[in-house]
């Protein structure tokens, strides 16, 4: 007997389903593997187990059982909150349009897992907070009805805010405008009724609810039309957009589609007006020759666009602090002394940003550097390495020029020292900036996060112990300042032996 | 030296016992030698990875070789000068380059680089082939931007004109315009030309020379009405094919043994030879080369 060469599964419905789900409850699992990313899911699985397993840890250690059982729920539900939300992305990209269209039963697995795995959370905290509660005497079935609700509407929220993310939007004015007495009301009465509603009918209501919001939750998948492309070509630009940017690579305005483009167009046409500026005064010297390689070399992170974004949020965050002294009568002194750690943070990433986005742009621009360096006038060998050099040095200097007006403001409000030891490890982390750029490599996240994680590291060690000993502050910044210019001066001399650094990472 | 004579006796490209592997990889170049002589038209041909864009790379210095010597207008390309740099032109595998600029701005950006730079063309090509000028790069289809960045690489008058599938995105009609361009205004003007492309109807009407490249190296290169007039798929018996080869002092390319004892030869004959009368030889055409000798 010979096998069928066309295999056709005999296997029942609900048999053949199963496979199906595995697969996709399995891919974010796979996914991560296959990109070679397993140590980076490691590693943020073990800070989250770090993050909430020290505190409930902590709790049962040190707080009475009842409220150490609350904290250790409140741990779990956010680490299942976490599985969920990573599960609904994958489940969400595995809805691609073309698929839902011709794949049969596609859509609808993906819609059974989402309902089962959802349905399974609800009940598996609902169960487990019965339990506990029960165990310690108290009303166990109410507990769990309630934990059962809440948490079906927590995830329920985190699904369709993932699938709509301008949900966000509602829900964070939605908190940020709990202090208006009129909203506050409405919100407290709201919430009040709910109450009586349920405390008449629990088991009713639970059911109540927990059927609408399984009747609407499939309503994230689409149905294989042209509504549906548009939102998954949308929902995939703005997932490659923030990719890019965890790994580094911030993207043009233009990534963020049509939205994107219209805000970014004053910076456009600020870059077109640079570009036209350079070519009318084109000259064969180096220096100009350099200043037009730039606008390619640097692309949307040349400095004209980052100068005038760094200028452009300080002016906003300025305006900002106006109008909340002008508002609440409070004195900037005051203000800036509270939001000093914020400020701290925002004023060293800013320092950093050209650390952080130059290797990122010549690495997106080495496909046109191969026309650059054909180009007659270019610097060819350590010329050119050390010119490109400069290049993203000088723009790193602008970066901290630009900075220092809202640094001596800081200063001036009284808390400004700490800022200043916040932000002064930033400085010798310029020197990463010069790396060989022959050999360089598309930056990962990993890549992108260590520059960021050594400053936050050392500036938030040099602010506590500036804190502790406000003498040290001024040796401390010489130190930094003589660390920054001696890996300067080793770079400097270090480019003689490498190569050109032009193609970017040919021989990465 | 005169230098007129100089110009005329240097080649345009030399590269000799060059060879570039990527990292710790094998060889993607195997001690390669080539020369593009100046007013030469060589298609050059090879499979898919046989290292064709590494090839035009290395001859153009983007890409460092672990050993050899490669020279451009007898300059070592890891240290062209200007003068040497003005006279090349070069169209990349990738025409979506540069996207964030417009047409006009991308060459508004290019003219401000080169002494010299042909408007007059710049214009005709750009009215000729539709090209909006306003449009930013990245909204332009495939096959307009591949002729931009044609346009872009013509625009100052090069000697050597370098492209690497420059046609690969364009429709027959944008294929036969640019191929008209070549012939007419860059192939007149005694530039040299070499361009690698799979379409091989494209490269019979313009390249009169092949290369063929396979295995790291370039196999053979020859004006391709030399090679259709001489290179003949012998077929017989192993001893009868060696003794035919032998008596007419032909070249043997290629050899597949067949069953039964039988073997067949692609061979080249000495210019103006012919097959004796009754011996089994076909006549080939550029795909049959294709298929052989890649």
């Amino acid at each position: 007997m010979t096998a069928d060469p066309v295999a056709h599964s005999s296997a029942p419905v609900a048999a053949r389903r199963w496979p199906q789900s595995r697969a996709m409850l399995l891919a974010p699992w796979h996914w991560t593997r296959n990109d070679g990313g397993l140590w980076a899911l490691r590693l943020y699985g073990a800070v989250a187990l770090l993050l909430l397993g020290a505190p409930a840890a902590a709790a049962l250690w040190w707080m009475p059982l009842p409220l150490a059982a609350v904290v250790v729920g409140v741990a779990i539900f956010v680490g299942l909150a976490l599985v969920w939300g990573l599960q609904i992305g994958v489940l969400l990209r595995l809805d691609h349009p073309r698929v839902a269209h011709t794949v049969p039963g596609h859509a609808r697995a993906l819609r059974a897992v989402a309902l089962g795995l959802w349905l399974g959370l609800v009940a598996l905290c609902g169960l487990v907070s019965a339990l506990a509660v029960g165990l310690l005497g108290g009303d166990g079935l109410r507990t769990g009805l309630v934990v059962a609700v809440g948490a079906a509407t927590l995830l329920w929220v985190l699904a369709l805010a993932i699938r709509w993310w301008w949900l966000w939007v509602p829900i964070c004015l939605g908190f940020s405008f709990y202090g208006f007495a009129a909203w506050r009301h409405l919100v407290v009465a709201s919430w009040a009724w709910l109450q009586q509603q349920w405390q008449a009918q629990p088991v009713l209501m639970t059911l109540g609810v927990l059927l609408l919001q399984g009747l609407v939750l499939p309503v994230i998948f689409g149905h294989g039309d042209g509504r549906h492309a548009r939102a998954y070509a949308s929902r995939e630009r703005w997932r490659k957009v923030t990719a890019a940017s965890s790994a580094g690579r911030m993207p043009a305005w233009a990534a963020y589609g049509l939205w994107g483009e219209w805000l970014g167009l004053p910076w456009q046409r600020l870059a077109n007006a640079w570009l036209s500026w350079v070519c009318r005064q084109a000259t064969p010297s180096p220096r100009s020759v350099m200043a037009r390689a730039e606008v390619v070399m640097h692309g949307p992170h040349h400095w004209v666009r980052q100068l005038s974004t760094a200028l452009l949020v300080q002016l906003v965050v300025a305006l900002c602090l106006v109008a909340t002294t002008w508002q609440t009568g409070l004195s900037l002194r005051v203000l800036l002394e509270g939001g000093h750690v914020g400020i701290s943070v925002g004023l060293a990433s800013m320092a950093l940003t050209a650390v952080m986005t130059l290797p990122g742009a010549l690495w997106q621009s080495r496909r046109e550097q191969a026309l650059l360096v054909l180009l007659p006038g270019m610097p060819t060998g350590t010329a050119l390495t050390r010119a490109v050099a400069w290049r993203q040095m000088r723009q790193c200097l602008w970066s901290w020029a630009v900075l220092l007006p809202a640094l001596a403001t800081v200063v001036w409000a009284g808390k400004g020292w700490t800022t200043l030891a916040y932000v002064a490890p930033a400085l010798p982390l310029s020197a990463w900036l010069w790396r060989d750029a022959s050999r360089l490599r598309e930056s990962g996240q990993a890549g992108a996060v260590v520059p960021i994680l050594l400053c936050v590291l050392a500036g938030g060690l040099s602010a506590f112990l500036t804190s502790r000993a406000p003498g040290a502050l001024l040796p401390w910044l010489a130190v930094m300042v003589l660390l920054a210019a001696g890996l300067l001066a080793w770079r400097w001399r270090r480019m003689l032996h490498l190569p050109q650094a032009l193609p970017a990472g040919r021989l990465g | 030296m005169n230098e007129h004579l100089l110009a005329a006796t240097t080649p345009s490209v030399d590269l000799a016992g060059v060879t570039l592997a990527y990292g710790n990889g094998p060889a993607v170049l195997k001690g390669l030698d080539w020369q593009l002589l100046p007013g030469q038209v060589v298609g050059l041909l090879g499979r898919n990875g046989a290292g064709k864009t590494t090839l035009l790379e290395a001859l153009l210095g983007l890409r460092e070789t672990q050993a050899g010597k490669a020279q451009v207008f007898g300059q070592p390309v890891a240290a062209l000068d200007d003068a040497t740099r003005a006279r090349i032109g070069y169209v990349p595998q990738q025409s979506d380059l540069f996207d964030s600029f417009t047409a006009d701005q991308l060459l508004r950006y290019f003219r401000s680089f080169y002494p010299r730079w042909n408007q007059a063309k710049v214009d005709g090509l750009m009215s000729r082939w539709d090209i909006n000028r306003h449009q930013r790069i990245a909204k332009l289809s495939g096959g307009q931007q591949q002729r931009l960045s044609i346009i872009r690489a013509l625009a100052h008058d090069p000697d050597l004109l370098v492209l690497d599938e420059p046609v690969a995105s364009l429709d027959p009609a944008g294929r036969r315009d640019f191929l008209r361009e070549l012939v007419e205004q860059v192939i007149e003007r005694g530039t040299t030309v070499v361009f690698s492309t799979h379409i091989l109807s494209d490269l019979e009407r313009v390249a009169f020379h092949m290369a063929f490249m396979s295995e790291g190296r370039i196999t053979l290169q020859a004006p391709l009405d030399e090679l259709l007039d001489e290179v003949r798929l012998l077929s017989g018996t192993t001893s009868e094919v060696q003794g035919l080869v032998q008596r007419l002092g032909a070249t043997a390319l290629k050899r597949k043994p067949l069953a039964a004892g039988r073997e067949q030869v692609l061979a080249r004959l000495p210019a103006g030879t012919q097959l004796p009368a009754g011996a089994d030889g076909e006549a080939v055409t550029l795909e049959d080369l294709f298929m052989e000798l890649t």
